[in-house]
């Protein structure tokens, strides 16, 4: 009887410190909230890019410095989840103050499709989502190795998919005056991250 | 000796399994990796089990013995190679994939075999019944999830999952509900054995539902 108490006990602690432990203490299911928990500790400081918005101006990732820069990563001919993540990216620059707008807060829509999406697709984008092109720019990353070293520092996976579109993970990644990465948010919820920004911005 | 030819299934499996090409065949899509290439890694360690030594068994049910310890460890050990993470994991760092294999096969298959037959027929219903519906939970899961669960696999294969559990789940129930229908039957003309033998048919019927 003692022995088999032991046992249970036993596959029971070891079971559930597994289960635990994969889990982050059972914040993450997916591989995706791993991803998150793991960059918002690591703060990951951004690559040097040169980006071209749709303006055909050309800026680097370290210009934002200075100005907490909001992310997201899409692509123009994407059907699903990119037209949702970026209408609810209009939400978040309609729902920013005008005073710090441009000049404490950027956003900027980056596309990881730069074949596609050249200046002008990115302009009439640009048009249909309201975004001004300045305080919201929409660009991309021509240089290959650049927009892979930037999709790996935030981690962002992207997959082809069999319909000649990608697979991506979508999300809001505020980066911080220093040019790190601070906090993701998930796209979905675009009033959580108006609301962080009024705990110390407005 | 039967023992050999276990031991050299249980190899076999675990050889074909981790062939490369197979191994990522299996992966390419979740159906494969739930539905195949799990399902073998804990037969052969099944298999491994049983084509072990008589001796050996005393070791491995020393504080097992009614069984509930190893279903335990088994039951945990799956359910964390079912998370989309550890899948995820799995496909993109070798030691998780080394760990997968080495797990699934000597961590669930082998107590498997061990536990199984010592469950009493209560623990045996409980898990089944457990493991029909969490089936069907999960088959909604991912049928519905908008959300990519894992990042290496596309929406639409996980819908396939979704698809193939809930078929596996119908398949499960159909089993049990033709088991109450089909079978032998047991009882005899003869009054005077008809007590001792409603007992044995009632043990039958048990095993044959568990």
């Amino acid at each position: 009887m003692l022995r088999k108490g032991v046992g249970i006990l036993f596959a029971l602690v070891v079971s559930i410190s597994l289960l635990w432990l994969g889990t982050d203490g059972l914040r993450a299911f997916t591989a995706e909230k791993a991803r998150i928990i793991d960059l918002e500790r690591e703060q990951p400081k951004l690559p040097s890019a040169t980006l071209i918005d749709s303006w055909e101006n050309t800026f680097s990732l370290q210009d934002l410095e200075g100005k907490y820069a909001l992310f997201t990563f899409m692509y123009t001919t994407c059907g699903d989840v990119c037209p949702v993540l970026e209408r609810n990216f209009a939400e978040i620059y309609e729902n920013i103050p005008e005073d710090v707008l441009g000049t404490d807060v950027v956003l900027v829509s980056i596309s990881f499709d730069p074949k596609n999406d050249s200046p002008t697709v990115l302009q009439a984008y640009s048009e249909h989502f309201g975004a001004d092109g300045d305080r919201w720019k929409m660009a991309t990353i021509q240089d290959e190795q650049e927009l892979q070293n930037v999709l790996e520092a935030l981690k962002v996976i992207v997959i082809p998919n069999e319909y000649g579109g990608y697979e991506h993970n979508s999300a809001f990644y505020l980066i911080n005056p220093e040019g790190k990465l601070t906090n993701i948010f998930d796209y979905q919820t675009p009033q959580t991250v108006v609301d962080f920004l009024d705990t110390f911005l407005f | 000796m039967y023992r050999y030819r276990d031991i050299f299934v249980a190899l076999l499996l675990l050889l074909i399994v981790s062939i490369p090409y197979i191994r990522l065949w299996l992966e390419e899509s979740m159906v494969g990796t739930m539905f195949i290439q799990y399902p073998i890694l804990v037969a052969s360690g099944y298999f491994l089990a049983k084509g072990f030594p008589k001796r050996w068994r005393s070791f491995f049910t020393y504080y097992n013995e009614n069984g509930i310890a190893g279903i335990i460890i088994v039951l945990c050990v799956s359910i964390f190679w079912m998370l989309p993470r550890a899948m995820d994991a799995a496909l993109n760092d070798p030691y998780m994939e080394m760990a997968k294999y080495l797990s699934l096969s000597f961590v669930v298959g082998v107590p498997l075999y061990y536990s199984w037959n010592l469950l009493g027929s209560i623990s045996k219903s409980f898990i089944w019944t457990n493991l029909i519906s969490k089936i069907f939970v999960m088959s909604w899961l991912y049928i519905v999830s908008p959300a990519r669960l894992c990042n290496n696999y596309l929406v639409s294969e996980q819908q396939q999952l979704g698809k193939a559990l809930f078929i596996l789940g119908i398949v499960i129930c159909i089993v049990f509900i033709g088991r109450v229908f089909v079978g032998k039957a047991l009882f005899s003309g003869n009054n005077n054995n008809n007590r001792q033998k409603m007992n044995v048919t009632s043990n039958a019927l048990n095993d044959r539902i568990t």
